[in-house]
């Protein structure tokens, strides 16, 4: 009579038994991380649109893990590195996730549809009033970005993988997503799980980072305005988001599949054509960052994050959006001394294109301080301008880069 | 090394400048929008300001018409055969605010 394994029965407990030790120590920590962020999440010390839905994907990828036909361990989840076209559509009838992951995050429409969504909730009036302002802000609030690309590469990572990693300086998802794709498809995955990870973490970073470089008499300061702001109708945004996604398309034709999302969504909500703004504000951007969330969980699979790379990237990617956030703060007492006094350093922080996740910050660290200052206009504006400066550099990036490799 | 320093740097100038340049484009398209709506509505104002003039200078001078000629006549609305139609079809604009409102007979 044949003996029952039962082992086989609960093959999650078993593969880990015959693991290494390695894996079993990544395994059961990835587990208690996911539940860890599910409940920083729910708490509000992380992006729980975010955190929430990855969180509780790393923690069951990790705990559901089997044996496969051919004997080795795997998942029903999704396969990340599966790219032989034949192999892909037998996984794709098997891992539930797989076509989300394949025909949806790994070509970047996620990011697009999530940065159609941030169009439709954007209001471009406040980079209209002051572009200089908000423009220079948003350049400061870049440095990290600069500044890890010589760093990760004296830490031995390639250029184009250097120039990956430094993205998340930039603190805009999607881009790094795009960057990671067009110039380390190896370390896409990684990178993009490190860089949406920190992005989490900046809601609950930030603000220490904050209150340590600017003191409370600063960031107290309410602004004044001399002359009344000019108020401009949404037939000029319309046009204006139209000339600005032709010229930056034209400009930087890497980068245009995201200018063009996050134009369109401009325009759609400038036309007022309300079942289309109801409709991508609502449903397509709350149910692509609800994706986006648990496909990043997923990816957090024990086997493919003991990469030795893996360490590097953490480190290097916390310190591209300190490096960003310092910077920005900089920029924001440049501002200060320019304007004689009236202007919020603390304005600075919302430079780092995390839209509108910074902005909101900054108003809640001014606000407690000083309830009658409103900076959200001006925040809003600089977070605006992150998102095309950090446009800029994935299309720089991804022109030179390549270009440099060859040199 | 080197190399990727000087060109980190030069990336940093490259984005600095596109960054800046695409501040005075926004600048500028936002002024001329600006510019061209607030003219374009001035002008709308003025178009209308100067319709209603017209309008009220219409009305005051049929209302002069009929109060003239019209009222001594048999038929007051019809001018064809009145002196005063004869005489105002000679001249403009009068002659073509009759013709508009009560035809060419």
């Amino acid at each position: 009579m044949e003996t029952i394994d039962v082992g086989n029965i609960f093959q999650g407990i078993s593969t880990l038994a015959r693991s290494d030790s390695a894996i079993i120590v990544a395994r059961i920590g990835l587990i208690f991380l996911g539940i860890l962020l599910v409940y920083l999440g729910r708490k509000g010390v992380l992006e729980p649109l975010v955190m929430i839905p990855m969180g509780l994907g790393m923690a069951a990828i990790n705990a559901g893990v089997l044996f496969m036909p051919d004997g080795t361990q795997g998942n029903l989840f999704v396969d990340p590195m599966a790219s032989d076209p034949v192999k892909l559509i037998d996984i794709m009838q098997i891992n539930f996730l797989q076509p989300l992951y394949t025909l949806m995050f790994s070509n970047g429409l996620i990011a697009c549809f999530i940065f159609m969504g941030i169009g439709v909730l954007l209001d471009v009036g406040f980079l209209l009033q002051r572009p200089f302002t908000s423009m220079f802000i948003a350049l400061c609030a870049e440095l990290g970005t600069f500044l890890v690309l010589p760093i990760a590469h004296a830490m031995g990572l390639s250029l184009r993988d250097s120039a990956s990693i430094a993205m998340v300086g930039g603190a805009d998802g999607p881009m790094v997503l795009f960057t990671s794709l067009s110039l380390s498809k190896e370390l896409f995955v990684p990178i993009t799980v490190v860089a949406y990870l920190y992005l989490g973490l900046a809601y609950g970073g930030y603000p220490y980072l904050v209150r340590l470089m600017v003191p409370k008499r600063f960031r107290a300061i309410k602004m004044t305005h001399a002359k009344p702001k000019k108020q401009y109708s949404p037939a000029t945004k319309l046009t204006f988001a139209v000339i600005m996604c032709v010229v930056l398309c034209l400009l930087f034709p890497v980068a245009a599949p995201l200018f063009f999302s996050l134009f369109i969504g401009v325009a759609i909500r400038e036309s007022g054509m309300q079942h289309l703004i109801d409709f991508i504000g609502g449903p397509l951007l709350y149910g692509s960052t609800f994706m986006l969330g648990i496909l990043l969980g997923v990816l957090c699979e024990a086997h493919l994050l003991l990469d030795p790379k893996i360490l590097v990237l953490l480190v290097l990617g916390i310190l591209a959006l300190l490096i960003s956030g310092i910077g920005g703060i900089l920029g924001g007492y440049a501002m200060y001394f320019i304007t004689k006094g009236n202007f919020n350093p603390v304005i600075g922080i919302a430079g780092v294109s995390c839209v509108p996740t910074t902005a909101k910050v900054a108003q809640k660290i001014v606000g407690k301080d000083n309830p009658s200052s409103m900076i959200l206009p001006e925040a809003l504006g600089a977070n605006i301008s992150g998102v095309i400066t950090t446009a800029i550099i994935t299309g720089l990036y991804i022109t030179i880069i390549p270009m440099l490799e060859n040199l | 090394m080197l190399h990727v320093f000087i060109a980190t740097l030069l990336i940093m100038v490259a984005t600095f400048l596109v960054g800046l340049a695409t501040a005075w484009l926004i600048r500028v398209v936002a002024d001329v929008l600006y510019y061209a709506e607030h003219r374009s509505l001035k002008q709308d104002v003025k178009t209308r300001v100067r319709l209603m003039h017209l309008q009220d200078i219409r009305r005051k001078r049929i209302m002069r018409q009929l109060v003239s000629s019209s009222l001594f006549d048999t038929d007051m609305f019809d001018f064809s055969n009145s002196k005063e139609y004869k005489h105002k079809t000679s001249y403009s604009p009068e002659s073509e605010l009759i013709k508009f409102f009560y035809g060419n007979n």
